[in-house]
């Protein structure tokens, strides 16, 4: 009997081909999961190359504001908890002539308001000093000093 | 102003933030700031809504006074926020309880527009609101301090996400707001918090109020699952530059809809459940139960 294009004759080939579907999604699924795996093996080399870079881009690149920027010693820590303030502290400290809200936000892009919430705390905390420049207000990393540790 | 130790008052801040709106943020930051207070906590709620403040109607406030938005938008900004003794205005069973509340007041669009104007023209403002909620609470010796936000007014939350060590996530099951919410968390804004709690809200509001649910608990549950499982396997992309990032939890019990809340909330415009005294059904239970977890993990500090 001639057998019509598209239209599939009889149940048993129709379980053939259901079984032949289901192996192949399993199959599909078997090689998503190994490209996830492989995917999150490059993303996090890309990040450590990322990182990589950026711990060397202030030895090698000269910026404005950068060029004597506090010494990496210091920029190590400051003594609190939250992460988020350490890094707006970091960010701020390569600016030894001080920084406006609007720089650090293009350094660890985040929100302006955000950013400047972060410094008004760092200001409170006394890790940082603001002035007022003209229409600019500008923060300044004051470097962290163990107790008992001299100029 | 000189606040002494803000990292202290940092560590009391809750804000209890959504990937959208209408899913029962202010509901559950009103009854969180209850249980708190319950269990001895000195709790002060901010109503940050600069449009729709609704924790007045929550509470049920006739003369709730000036509005959050009011006082941003005025040259008072020095003084605390204003807060009052909310023990006087509610009923005596749980009048004796420490909870203190930022009042709200609904006006209509024309002056919330011309207030946002303002708002939107007061960057000095937004400067100053770190250091005048530490020495608000400072003054009011707050023990917790809950930021009810609102997530139609961007300027407010990027202090709010910057001033908060502690993000309470509020999300409904729909696809909407699931995709939302995978968006938020791997925005670095929010990843930076040191911690975040997820909660699943199974309850909306109508506009008068009233409870209805979104879907069947049993599919909720199932949802809840899946939705846990993913926001898990999406663990590797908080780290943003390397480092560690805020960790995400999720709150195990589902705030739920039950047949007693229905039936409760057919006959009156529904309120605060543990303000207006209903504290057994399920969705009040996981209320209670949120706020042991947020006491027993470590989230205040």
């Amino acid at each position: 009997m001639d057998q019509k294009p598209g239209i599939i004759q009889g149940g048993g080939e129709i379980d053939t081909l259901i079984r032949q579907l289901e192996e192949l999604e399993s199959y599909i699924e078997h090689s998503q999961a190994i490209c996830n795996t492989m995917f999150d093996t490059i993303r996090r080399d890309c990040n450590n190359l990322i990182n990589d870079v950026k711990t060397r881009l202030p030895e090698t690149e000269s910026h404005d504001r950068c060029s004597s920027a506090i010494e990496s010693s210091s920029l190590a820590t400051i003594p609190i908890e939250d992460r988020k303030l350490q890094k707006a502290w970091t960010a701020l400290a390569r600016y030894p002539n001080g920084a406006t809200a609007e720089d650090i936000m293009r350094d660890l892009d985040r929100h302006r308001t955000t950013v400047s919430t972060y410094l008004n705390q760092l200001v409170l905390l006394e890790f940082a000093k603001k002035e007022r420049i003209g229409h600019e207000i500008y923060y300044r990393a004051i470097p962290y000093k163990e107790e008992g540790e001299t100029e | 102003m000189k606040v002494p130790d803000i990292n202290e008052y940092r560590k009391r801040i809750i804000v209890v933030y959504s990937p959208g709106g209408g899913n029962g943020k202010s509901e559950i930051a009103a009854n969180l700031a209850f249980c708190l207070a319950a269990k001895g906590k000195r709790t002060w709620l901010l109503d940050s809504n600069l449009f729709a403040p609704t924790q007045d109607v929550i509470f049920g406030l006739s003369d709730p006074g000036p509005t959050f938005a009011e006082y941003v938008a005025t040259d008072h900004s020095d003084d605390d926020i204003p807060c009052y003794d909310l023990a006087s205005k509610l009923p005596l069973w749980y009048s004796d309880l420490p909870l203190f509340l930022t009042p709200s007041r609904r006006d209509d669009a024309i002056v919330r527009f011309q207030l946002q104007e303002r708002v939107n023209g007061r960057r000095d403002v937004f400067n100053r609101i770190p250091e005048v909620i530490f020495q608000t609470m400072q003054h009011n010796t707050i023990d917790t301090l809950i930021i009810d936000t609102y997530p139609g007014f961007d300027q407010i939350n990027e202090v709010w996400l910057g001033l908060t060590e502690f993000l309470l996530i509020v999300s409904s099951m729909n696809d909407i707001d699931k995709e939302n919410l995978k968006v938020l968390l791997q925005d670095g804004n929010v990843s930076d918090i040191r911690r975040s709690l997820v909660v699943f809200n199974n309850v909306q509001l109508d506009n008068t109020r009233k409870v209805f649910k979104i879907m069947d608990n049993h599919t909720f549950a199932d949802n809840l699952n899946t939705i846990r499982n993913e926001i898990s396997s999406m663990g590797g992309y908080f780290e943003d530059d390397g480092g560690e990032v805020g960790v995400v939890d999720i709150f195990e019990s589902p705030f739920l809809y039950s047949e007693q809340l229905a039936l409760y909330s057919q006959d009156m415009i529904r309120n605060g459940l543990f303000i207006q005294n209903e504290p057994k059904n399920s969705f009040s239970q996981s209320v209670w139960d949120l706020a042991d977890y947020i006491m027993d993990n470590g989230y205040l500090g």
